[in-house]
């Protein structure tokens, strides 16, 4: 019985005009598919990849704070949100000299920072009793607060070092008028204690210069000034709107005598 | 996914096959062909790889055997399709194998598929559990009865 089932069934055979139809059939049915397969696997992953770039990008290259440097050199340092400077902007002769001399692009803040101090422009300055100015200006409260204790620590061995924080508007009024930050907070202050100066002259000046100056009108004497409070913009200092319109807060080295 | 090439020389290798279980499934030629398309289209979406010959054809037996219970239990089909319609047989047949055929798929269904693989593919009975997804006892019980039928149908010795 064996070998006739056998027999049966081997007589049962599939027709060549099926087999063409179907493979016809897979056939088209797989090409079809073919490129729906690889748009379907290659679009979701192109745009991911396109989103990750692009965002990544974004939040790397875009500047969430700026660090004003002003000693002479009145330079800015933009900081991305990981705290690295992706630009570096010199506000006159000396600065621009100094940011092209120096490669700080993509180094931490911190780095940069110190490695400004050690420039021979800038050290030699310092250790002629020059007044180093560091404002930090951005909206993120938590980087501005991150930065500023980190400027801090840098020049915790300099004397005459001032670290404050500013808000964007104040840091826009000063790139106004062409100065940076710290310059400009010092324009503020001689146009409030009465002194003819133009931003122009002004932004020439090293920062002991205008600090001599301002000591002078406001009859304060260099020497006694151990706990001098760093003089606010005179936009609300003290009773600012929580947006940091004057300084959130000024810092001088403990170090200057 | 399979190249046309893969599914070509698949459809030369298993059509017979498949069209020998349609044939124990199925009754019409139109639904043979659903399978076909089916099967092999399966076949060339699939990503599984065969460790030979055999596993292949296992495989292709499997899916044939699904897709045919599938179809079977589908809404249209089973509104449409009368249930003791007997499949259409090649009309070049010898006698003695129409006879013989037509022995075996009068059977009941689980019958069917069971001597088909005992008695044409050579399954032992664990393998065909393994394929059908049934207990190896309740394979000896069906492939007996079977036996049993089929002896009173064509007469001589299964199993000799």
């Amino acid at each position: 019985m064996n070998e006739r089932i056998k027999s049966a069934f081997d007589s049962v055979k599939a027709d060549e005009e099926l087999k063409e139809r179907t493979s016809r059939y897979v056939a088209a049915r797989i090409e079809k598919r073919r490129p729906v397969f690889r748009a379907a696997r290659l679009v979701p992953m192109l745009a991911c990849f396109v989103l990750v770039i692009l965002v990544g990008g974004w939040a790397w290259f875009s500047p969430s704070a700026t660090i004003s440097v002003d000693i002479n050199p009145s330079l800015e340092l933009w900081v991305n949100r990981f705290d690295k400077v992706v630009n570096v902007v010199g506000w006159n002769e000396d600065g621009r000299e100094l940011a092209s001399s120096l490669d700080l692009k993509y180094m931490d803040y911190d780095l940069a920072i110190e490695e400004i101090m050690a420039s021979d422009q800038v050290s030699s300055i310092l250790l002629d009793d020059g007044v180093l100015s560091l404002a930090v200006v951005g909206d993120n409260e938590k980087q501005c607060g991150r930065l500023l204790s980190g400027l801090q620590r840098s020049t915790a061995g300099q004397g005459n070092a001032y670290c404050y924080s500013a808000s964007e508007e104040e840091l826009e009024e000063a790139h106004s008028l062409g100065l940076s930050y710290g310059k400009y907070r010092a324009y503020l202050e001689l146009t409030e204690l009465g002194a003819d100066i133009s931003p122009q002259a002004l932004n020439q000046m090293t920062m002991r210069e205008i600090r001599d100056m301002i000591d002078s009108l406001s009859g304060e004497t260099e020497s006694g000034s151990s706990q001098t409070h760093v003089p606010g913009s005179g936009q609300g200092q003290g009773q600012g709107s929580g947006q940091g319109k004057g300084p959130a807060w000024a810092w001088k080295s403990e170090e200057e005598n | 996914m399979r190249s046309e090439y893969e599914v070509n020389a698949a459809v030369e290798r298993y059509a017979d096959t498949v069209k020998r279980l349609c044939m124990v499934h199925l009754k019409n030629t139109a639904d043979t062909e659903d399978i076909f398309q089916t099967v092999f289209l399966k076949y060339a979406l699939s990503s599984a790889e065969f460790e030979s010959r055999e596993h292949e054809k296992a495989w292709f037996i499997r899916v044939t055997i699904n897709a045919c219970k599938d179809l079977l239990k589908s809404f249209f089909r089973s509104r449409t399709v009368s249930l003791d319609e007997l499949a259409e047989l090649p009309a070049e047949m010898s006698d003695d194998n129409r006879y013989v055929l037509e022995a075996v798929l009068s059977l009941p269904d689980k019958y069917r598929e069971v001597v088909y693989l005992h008695y044409y593919e050579d399954y032992t009975a664990p393998e065909i559990g393994k394929i059908l997804g049934k207990n190896v006892n309740t394979v000896y019980t069906l492939l007996n009865r079977a036996r049993q039928q089929l002896r009173e149908k064509l007469g001589g010795e299964a199993d000799e």
